[in-house]
């Protein structure tokens, strides 16, 4: 049997993931969220990825009606 | 019953949808609804509510990113629940497999069907480089309290 090691594709090229250090963050601000995990070959980030959730519509409007004068 | 002063509900959602033009407006070529895109700008761009229209001055630029950006989902039309229209992009917009060197924080989201590539809105967020990566925005929830677009 064939033992395989899991690659990961990074900015080095596929490197074994084992060989690379794993980190997560998270960061709440009031308009969104944002999760960030990178993966680290000594001190260079290889490869981060950031999902961000809109906290804070695009728009919005109070609409008003004026009256007449 | 009275009689009560108010914006009909519907006319929101009927901005949404425009089928009001107070001012001087376009022939429309169609009745099917316009395509929506995104693009993002780096952090040191001024995007905001002065912006009219799609730019490439100040947008990201890196492997697995092309100019103009990406388009939004639209699978679900604009509604209202009590006085409050709204509408959501029905998926979230993401770039896979990007690198985005210099720090980014905004995406103006723009009618990639009008003729001039008209603003819609922009979105901020932190700062943010991706390495060998991707970046996702989720959309919230779509409903009065939550959408990405509410006229209330």
């Amino acid at each position: 049997m064939t033992e395989q090691t899991p690659l990961i594709w990074t900015s080095k090229g596929n490197l074994p993931i084992d060989t690379l250090q794993y980190s997560t963050s998270w960061e709440d601000a009031p308009e969104y969220m944002a999760f960030t995990e990178q993966y680290r070959l000594g001190e260079e980030i290889v490869k981060s990825s950031t999902h961000v959730y809109s906290k804070r519509p695009l728009a919005f409007v109070n609409s008003e009606q004026g009256a007449f004068g | 019953m009275a009689n009560a002063q108010a914006l009909s509900t519907s006319f929101k959602v009927d901005l949404l949808n425009g089928l009001h033009a107070f001012g001087a407006s376009v022939i429309r070529g169609a009745t099917t609804k316009d395509s929506f895109k995104g693009a993002l700008y780096l952090a040191t761009g001024s995007q905001g509510a002065a912006t009219t229209a799609y730019s490439s001055t100040n947008e990201v630029s890196g492997t697995g990113y092309s100019a103009t950006g990406a388009a939004f989902t639209n699978a679900t039309a604009p509604t209202s629940t009590g006085t409050t229209a709204f509408w959501t992009p029905s998926a979230s917009i993401a770039w896979t497999t990007v690198t985005l060197a210099t720090a980014f924080d905004a995406l103006t989201m723009y009618n990639d069907t009008s003729a001039g590539k008209l603003a819609v809105g922009t979105f901020t967020f932190g700062s943010q480089t991706i390495t060998a990566g991707n970046f996702t925005l989720t959309m919230p929830t779509n409903d009065s309290t939550n959408a990405l677009l509410r006229l209330a």
